[in-house]
């Protein structure tokens, strides 16, 4: 993906080509699959319980949480020691580790999960998954902006990527107490192939519609994480992106299963990222761009 | 690669001195009629009109520059000359030598002909040894319902029986099931690779600048080749040569002029046709800000100029240009067609006719942001095509036309050039290797009738294919990374491949009325897109084969009953086909296909069938005519990686296909048009079942292309009143009113699956449909 300049571009041009279309509800019924072990585990360089869910997957249209799974052997290694992960007592299929654990950069972290039974798969399977930790690399600043013509809030990134190493950056959004990026659609994501060793100077990260999503005021306080990922989650990140967001016979390949690192045919991910956090104060409000 | 050029062009205008430098003195050998059969009224060539010798088998018909030659015996013969929509010509000669005779034919009007039928006049040929082919006629495509109002052949070709939109509106087709990448189109024998305007609503051919479309489905003659799926032959009007004329319309969306007429002499034409649309009239009604600040518009120019120097020889100059312009605040994006034919026409003996023509065409892109900003880019891509070819028609005798010749394409494609702009971009630049080959082909065929029931097609084409450099290319592994890099100095020829694709047709006269038919063609295709998409869109670019690439393949067999009915009013065709495909292109799951230097790792291969039977009649009876035409067929493939190595339905797969067109003229100033599209919906990937990660709910889906949009279906109609025609009056006007899709079925375009707004748990289905009805006004002019 080159910016998000130009998926704004390809946005923009599907709008003004199809500006007559519409949208309405259809029902449908779809096939079901047998129930899956689904993992969702993070482990981060902040200091905290960090957490491993296990969840079963379900029918497309249940409208229901999914239960968790209760009762695993959740191990974790650093490469140096190996733990394993206490299940939360008021949140069945939660795992946690140690309040005061947290992810040491340039360790490749292990995960092994035991003794669950889901759909057709019973207690003697072994699910793995291992994910790399890479290094903060640290950005300068963040700033917002109005762009009053798309009536859109900017949030533009300064920093530089280092040179000649692959880098895979995932952006995350607060604003006050209220996280803007509560599923993989709100994030944003990019590798440095097309800016390797280079400068951004105010790379556009996120846009919030003012009128749909979010209207900016002034002393609304603004934090981006920025999260160094590994390639698999990065390419997880990138299927659980396009398979969330609207699809058109003109600019969508066909849909896909958003690959994971889990093996044994489990389904989601198990990633350990480093994360550092940039912050700014906005000043303005959308009259001040008039 | 000039030498290659030179040689070449020196060895296809020498090459009928080398095989025929011996000609026969005409004693030795019947005598032969030769000639070209015109429109009376404006002096254009007819491309496939019939003759036929009276009381005889013996027949023959126009090739694409109207030239016909026939030998018969000496005597006195009775020929008759036919072509639908005009006025059958019968010519009394006592022959006893070669003979030039050019035949002019008067069309039908609705003048001469109050309520007829026009008998022995059809569509289909019943002793041509050639199947699948649909011949439409300029007239008869602005007879039909046109969607906006805008007259477009690619949407008539859509309605023919084995040929499909690739998505609603799109004027990207697939034909027998394959893909829409697998048709060559030609304007005026110049390669046409992005056949579409705005986003493939609308196709590039102006229809006031053309004179007749063919289809060739899968059964291509051996003169044409590179394409596995079809062979869509545009060809403009040669411009009017007895008078000055224009005609031209004002539409919802766009006006158009074209000008023709003879230049100091019948014997040098012209034609201009332009188009512009304002289709971004339209957009300040948008809700959408954003969208109201757009422009977005389409323009294109069709020119032709022609020069005949003798009976002998002629020369012909056409092109195309056309542009798409996306423009607003923000950004920029701009793509269009350029073609350019410069062709010879040199009858060198009554029985030996040839075209040289050089052929050049081309595609571009390009589209950044229009501020000086950190992520502000600048992105072009475009893609050339020379070639230079060499075509004759040898009619030795009454019962065989042999056409051979040679053909050279040279493909440069630079497949994308990005940079940052402004003094502060972030972005590096990214420059990705041209891409450049050869295409060469040699073919023959031959055409022969075996008494008077049987007719033969055989022919073989051969043709190489050959990377050069300067080029770069890349091994990979069997997970598709990259293991070595492997660069070419300019010239090198890296990488070579070559087929045979031997093509045959048989044709059996069970009577007068009714023929039996079959056919098989080998093709091959060395030239793709990298599009995974099922629509296209304008910044797909082409890839060529390479050494990781091997060229596709196709081997269609096919078997038909043809008939007419009524003296030729009905003309009902049954057609079954099978075809099989190798080495077909897929792409990866969520395949990065632009500016990406290792395009070649997200491809996968595999192979793929198709098979359906085809009806179609074609009714002119009267004030009434048009088609009915009906497919059952299926086409599936496989390839490595992709849903895990199974067979998967292919997305153009539409077991039932029905398309209703019917034309009545009610008098002489109103006629009406209406035509109904039934098929079964596209196949689609639907969601088993979900899983929640990271807040959001993510689809899993089990096979792909298990699942089917509705059925589509949808009614067009049109009402054309004219001027009544008067004498003296040389203007004419008509109005033409017509909606498309009258009774507002909600077709679905696509299905998303999607997470309910405010409901952290609650997903449903939402179907897209691009348009309701869809009234259009046209005013059309000529003079």
């Amino acid at each position: 993906m080159i910016s998000k300049a130009y998926k704004y571009l390809l946005l923009l041009l599907a709008g003004s080509f199809l500006f007559t279309a519409c949208e309405e509800e259809i029902s449908l019924d779809l096939k079901s699959d047998n129930p899956r072990l689904v993992v969702d585990g993070f482990i981060t360089t902040d200091t905290m319980a960090h957490r491993v869910r296990l969840t079963t997957s379900g029918g497309y249209f249940d409208n229901k949480p999914m239960a968790g799974v209760s009762g695993a052997v959740v191990s974790l290694s650093d490469g140096v020691e190996t733990i394993i992960l206490a299940e939360s007592d008021t949140s069945p299929g939660d795992y946690f580790t140690p309040d005061d654990y947290y992810g040491k950069q340039n360790h490749l972290y292990k995960l092994a999960i035991t003794n669950v039974a889901v759909g057709n798969k019973g207690r003697d399977e072994v699910y793995t998954a291992e994910s790399f930790l890479n290094p903060i690399v640290k950005m300068d600043s963040i700033t917002v902006d109005y762009l009053k013509i798309w009536k859109m809030w900017r949030v533009l990134m300064y920093g530089r990527d280092p040179k000649n190493e692959k880098n895979h950056y995932w952006f995350r959004l607060k604003i006050n107490d209220w996280w803007y990026s509560t599923e993989y659609r709100f994030t944003s994501y990019a590798d440095d192939t097309y800016f390797d060793g280079n400068y951004a100077e105010g790379v556009w990260l996120f846009g919030l519609n003012a009128e749909e999503e979010v209207d900016l005021k002034p002393g609304d306080r603004l934090m981006m994480e920025c999260w160094m990922v590994d390639e698999p989650f990065y390419n997880f990140i990138n299927g659980a992106y396009q398979e969330t967001e609207y699809k058109s016979p003109i600019f969508s390949g066909p849909p896909a299963n958003v690959p994971g690192n889990i093996s044994n045919g489990a389904l989601g991910i198990f990633a350990a990222c480093s994360i550092h956090r940039l912050y700014t104060d906005n000043t303005k409000s959308r009259e001040d761009f008039d | 690669m000039r030498v290659d050029y030179l040689i070449m062009l020196v060895f296809l205008l020498w090459l009928p001195f080398f095989t025929f430098a011996g000609e026969l003195p005409t004693m030795d050998r019947l005598p032969v009629v030769s000639g070209y059969i015109r429109d009376a009224r404006t002096g254009e060539t007819l491309i496939g009109a019939t003759l036929h010798i009276r009381d005889t088998n013996r027949g023959a018909v126009s090739n694409p520059y109207g030239f016909y030659s026939l030998a018969v015996n000496r005597g006195e013969v009775i020929m008759m000359f036919t072509f639908l929509g005009y006025e059958p010509v019968e010519k009394r000669l006592t022959v006893t030598s070669d003979l030039s005779m050019n035949i002019e034919l008067e069309p039908v009007t609705s003048q001469i002909s109050e309520v007829r039928i026009v008998g022995n006049n059809t569509q289909t040929r019943l002793d041509d040894p050639l199947m699948g082919v649909q011949k439409i006629h300029a007239a008869t495509i602005k007879e039909i319902p046109a969607f906006m109002g805008e007259v477009d052949p690619i949407k008539v070709i859509q309605l023919m029986p084995g040929v499909q939109a690739a998505s609603e509106g799109s004027s990207g087709f697939s034909v027998r099931g394959g893909n829409p990448d697998q048709n060559l189109v030609l304007l005026d024998e110049a390669i046409v690779y992005n056949a579409g305007h705005l986003m493939g609503f609308f196709s590039v051919f102006n229809n006031d600048a053309i004179k007749e479309v063919n289809l060739y489905k899968g059964d291509i003659p051996a003169r044409s080749g590179g394409r596995l799926a079809s062979l869509l032959d545009v060809r403009m009007k040669d411009g009017n040569s007895r008078k000055f004329s224009g005609t031209g319309g004002i539409g919802s969306i766009s006006s158009r002029l074209t000008l023709e007429g003879p230049v100091f002499s019948e014997k040098t034409t012209f034609l201009a046709s332009g188009r512009r649309t304002y289709a971004d009239l339209f957009l300040p009604f948008s809700s959408d800000e954003a969208v109201r600040d757009n422009k977005l518009y389409f323009y294109d120019f069709n020119a032709k100029l022609n020069h005949t120097f003798s009976d002998y020889d002629r020369i012909f100059v056409s092109g195309y240009f056309g542009r798409d312009v996306f423009d607003n605040t923000y950004s920029r994006m701009e793509f269009g067609n350029k073609t350019l034919s410069v062709r010879w026409n040199h009858v060198y003996s009554p029985r030996l006719f040839s075209n040289v023509s050089f052929n050049f065409s081309n595609y571009d892109y390009l589209l950044g942001t229009n501020e000086e900003h950190t992520d502000g880019f600048r992105w072009a891509a475009n893609m050339e095509d020379t070639g230079l070819k060499a075509d004759f028609n040898y009619y030795p005798n009454a019962s065989h036309s042999i056409t051979f010749g040679a053909q050279t394409l040279f493909h440069n494609i630079m497949p994308g050039h990005v940079r940052g702009t402004g003094s502060t971009s972030m972005y590096n630049e990214l420059r990705l290797p041209r891409n450049l080959s050869y295409e060469h082909a040699v073919y023959a065929e031959n055409t022969q009738k075996i008494g008077s029931r049987v007719s033969l097609r055989y022919g073989m084409r051969f043709s190489l294919f050959q990377n050069v450099g300067k080029g770069t290319s890349y091994r990979f592994d069997d997970d598709y990374k990259v293991t070595d890099t492997l660069t070419y100095k300019k010239g090198d020829v890296f990488n070579t491949y070559y087929g045979f694709e031997p093509r045959a047709g048989f044709t059996y006269l069970i009577n007068q009325k009714t023929s039996f038919k079959a056919s098989y063609s080998r093709t091959y295709q060395y030239m793709q897109m990298a599009s995974n998409s099922t629509g296209t869109m304008p910044l797909d670019i082409w890839f060529s084969a390479s050494p990781n690439v091997k060229p596709q393949l196709s081997d269609q067999v096919s078997a038909g009953f043809f008939r007419h009915f009524l003296d030729g009013a009905f003309d009902v065709g049954v057609e079954a086909f099978y075809k099989n495909m190798d080495n077909a292109v897929d792409f990866k799951d969520y395949a990065e296909l632009l500016l990406n230097e290792r395009l070649e790792g997200e491809l996968r291969f595999g192979r793929g069938y198709a098979y359906g039977l085809e009806f179609l009649t074609r009714f002119n009876y009267g004030r009434w005519n048009g088609w009915v035409g009906y497919t059952y067929s299926r086409s599936k493939r496989q390839a490595d990686g992709i849903n895990n190595d199974n067979w998967y339905l292919s997305p153009y797969d539409h077991p039932h296909d029905c398309s209703i067109v019917i034309m009545h003229n009610l008098s002489q100033r109103v006629s009406f048009a209406a035509n109904w599209v039934y098929f079964s919906g596209s196949p689609a990937t639907f969601p088993v079942g979900r899983f929640e990660s990271g807040g959001s709910i993510i689809p899993i889906y089990s096979q792909r292309n298990a699942e089917r949009l509705p059925d589509y279906h949808r009614m067009d109609l049109s009402v054309t009143l004219r001027n009544r025609e008067r004498p003296e009056r040389k203007w004419q006007g008509e109005w033409v009113f017509s909606t498309y899709n009258t009774y507002g079925r909600k077709n679905a375009w696509v299905i998303n699956f999607e997470k309910q707004e405010n409901e952290q748990y609650a997903t449903r289905a939402m179907k897209t449909y691009l348009f309701s009805i869809v009234p259009a006004v046209t005013y059309n002019f000529k003079f």
